[in-house]
């Protein structure tokens, strides 16, 4: 029974991943021009950081090894916003206009079918960025990071993406309770600059509620770090076990707030 | 006089229905500073002075960008292409005011009741971060504020042109409201949002003082730290680039509207 419902739930993922793909080939015009763009924001970024290095050291870690977060950020910006951006605005737009029903009688997991119906492929060239950033990084620093540090460095990028998805969903799931607040789903991309640099440059009360409370600021400095060799055991477990905290938060707020919910007759 | 008032008015109160929404945006507003005043801080951790900055400086100048950008950003270029894309300003074509001058009115008043909630909300912001940190506020004089809020009034100006033209442009090109990026990441690079003109390195700063764009964020904090000066010839410079951007607004506007074409209304 369980292998065929994650059958089903595998045949599906993909079916919406090639209609997506036949939508995107449909307008091919869109596609390279929007990867242009973010194209752009990536080099603009890199330039950023680029000139800040050169006038000193960033919470401790030296230009190279800022670059390779930068390169770090690149990759699971792109996949946040490939994946989870669309998604999230399709879910807001259908719980504000009533359209919520199409989901709740659907035979498959709500929240499955949320994450899944819809994507992006404009970021593609920024996910090449980011990987291209990351290995002139480590050339530079003459470093090369050993077989279980790449397979944690996978691992705890994945967490991070799973913990992002978790704290956007948060947010838009407030949908039911807020009548209208169309930027609720602009909230997560303008927290992206908190996770953009080391947690280090955090102190004080930022360090508190960044790392701590809402450790955003950990996002890509734990998986950098720990492909650097230089993480600590005590900030993974706590990533580790907040990101399942807040997987359970996540799913008791969605079920407390679907109750809130009142289709529009269609 | 009297119908742009009521413009105005009339944007005003409409922006009024999304003040929860303005409000958010303002919040949002705190995370780039927080971001930003803990990069500095970090950097000048073990330095009193970078290429002529102190610390106190450079806070100043990125809270000056915030508050620039809030009194001269323009955001109305992905909606106002979708319109004209999707045939949908016939009736603003047969109401006794130009086209671009209900742009105008109508930016206006959403920026007034944006001003109206953002000037106390950075009030409120400088006094906590100034608390917290090393910003304090500029020590200029009154002729130096007249300056920077005339130069403010420029700035808007000037985006408010390069955004009509992108605008403009969505009655020939499909992806013309991407066109906001490209005008947010140029102001950003080459006037001095991303980082002051004495940082950048020698190349980016002969094209940064080259191109009509500092005058957006770099001169104007310039003048109220008492970094730069205005010449006349600077005054001769902007009043010839917002003549070329009002220039080009012109001859996009007189073929574009014998580009349009809708049906039904």
């Amino acid at each position: 029974m369980l292998n065929f419902r994650f059958k089903t739930y595998w045949k599906l993922f993909w079916k919406f991943r090639k209609i997506h793909l036949m939508r995107t080939l449909e307008y091919r015009g869109d596609l390279y021009f929007w990867s242009l763009i973010s194209t752009i924001w990536t080099l603009f970024s890199l330039l950023f950081f680029d000139l800040l290095t050169q006038t000193g050291s960033i919470g401790g870690w030296e230009r190279h090894e800022v670059l390779l977060l930068i390169g770090v950020f690149s990759i699971l910006d792109a996949f946040t916003w490939s994946v989870f951006y669309h998604n999230m605005r399709e879910y807001t737009r259908a719980v504000f206009s009533g359209e919520f029903n199409q989901y709740l009688t659907k035979p498959i997991n709500t929240q499955f079918l949320i994450m899944t119906q819809s994507n992006s492929f404009n970021n593609f060239p920024r996910l090449i960025i980011g990987g291209v950033i990351m290995h002139r990084s480590l050339v530079a620093l003459n470093y090369q990071p050993s077989f279980w540090q790449v397979i944690s460095f996978l691992g705890l990028l994945s967490l991070a993406g799973l913990f992002i998805y978790l704290v956007w969903f948060i947010f838009a799931t407030l949908a039911f309770w807020f009548e209208k607040l169309d930027n609720i789903n602009d909230i997560i991309p303008s927290l992206r600059q908190i996770w953009q640099v080391p947690r280090s440059v955090y102190t004080g009360v930022t360090s508190l509620i960044l790392t701590i409370i809402l450790p955003l600021g950990l996002m890509t400095s734990i998986p950098t770090e720990v492909l650097l060799g230089k993480a600590s055991v005590n900030w993974i477990i706590y990533f580790v076990v907040i990101t399942f905290i807040c997987f359970i938060f996540s799913q008791i707020f969605f079920k407390i707030s679907i109750k809130k919910y009142s289709g529009a007759g269609n | 006089m009297k119908k742009s008032w009521s413009v105005i008015k009339s944007s005003y109160i409409n922006a009024l229905a999304f003040r929860s929404e303005i409000v958010l945006w303002l919040f949002l507003h705190v995370i780039p500073l927080v971001t930003i005043f803990a990069i500095w801080n970090s950097i000048y951790s073990n330095q009193n002075e970078i290429r002529g900055y102190s610390l106190t400086m450079i806070l100043q100048y990125y809270f000056m960008t915030s508050l620039i950008d809030s009194f001269t950003s323009t955001h109305f270029e992905s909606w106002r292409v979708k319109e004209i894309r999707e045939g949908k300003i016939d009736f603003l074509l047969i109401r006794p005011l130009q086209y671009i001058q209900e742009l105008f009115l109508r930016d206006i008043g959403g920026k007034a009741l944006y001003l109206t909630l953002a000037l106390p909300f950075f009030l409120v912001l400088f006094v906590i971060i100034s608390t917290q940190s090393g910003l304090t506020f500029p020590n200029a004089s009154i002729f130096q504020w007249s300056i920077f809020f005339g130069l403010l009034t420029v700035g808007y100006i000037v985006q408010f042109l390069a955004a009509t033209i992108v605008v403009l442009s969505g009655f020939w090109l499909e992806y013309a409201e991407g066109g906001e990026h490209f005008k947010f990441v140029l102001l950003s690079l080459f006037g001095g949002w991303m980082i002051p003109i004495p940082m950048m390195p020698a190349w980016l700063q002969q094209i940064v003082n080259f191109l009509p764009l500092k005058y957006a964020f770099a001169k104007p904090i310039g003048i109220i730290q008492n970094t730069d000066k205005l010449a006349i010839s600077d005054i001769v410079y902007i009043a010839a680039f917002v003549f070329f951007l009002w220039a080009i607004v012109q001859i996009l506007w007189r073929k574009a509207r014998y580009q349009y074409s809708s049906h039904g209304g």
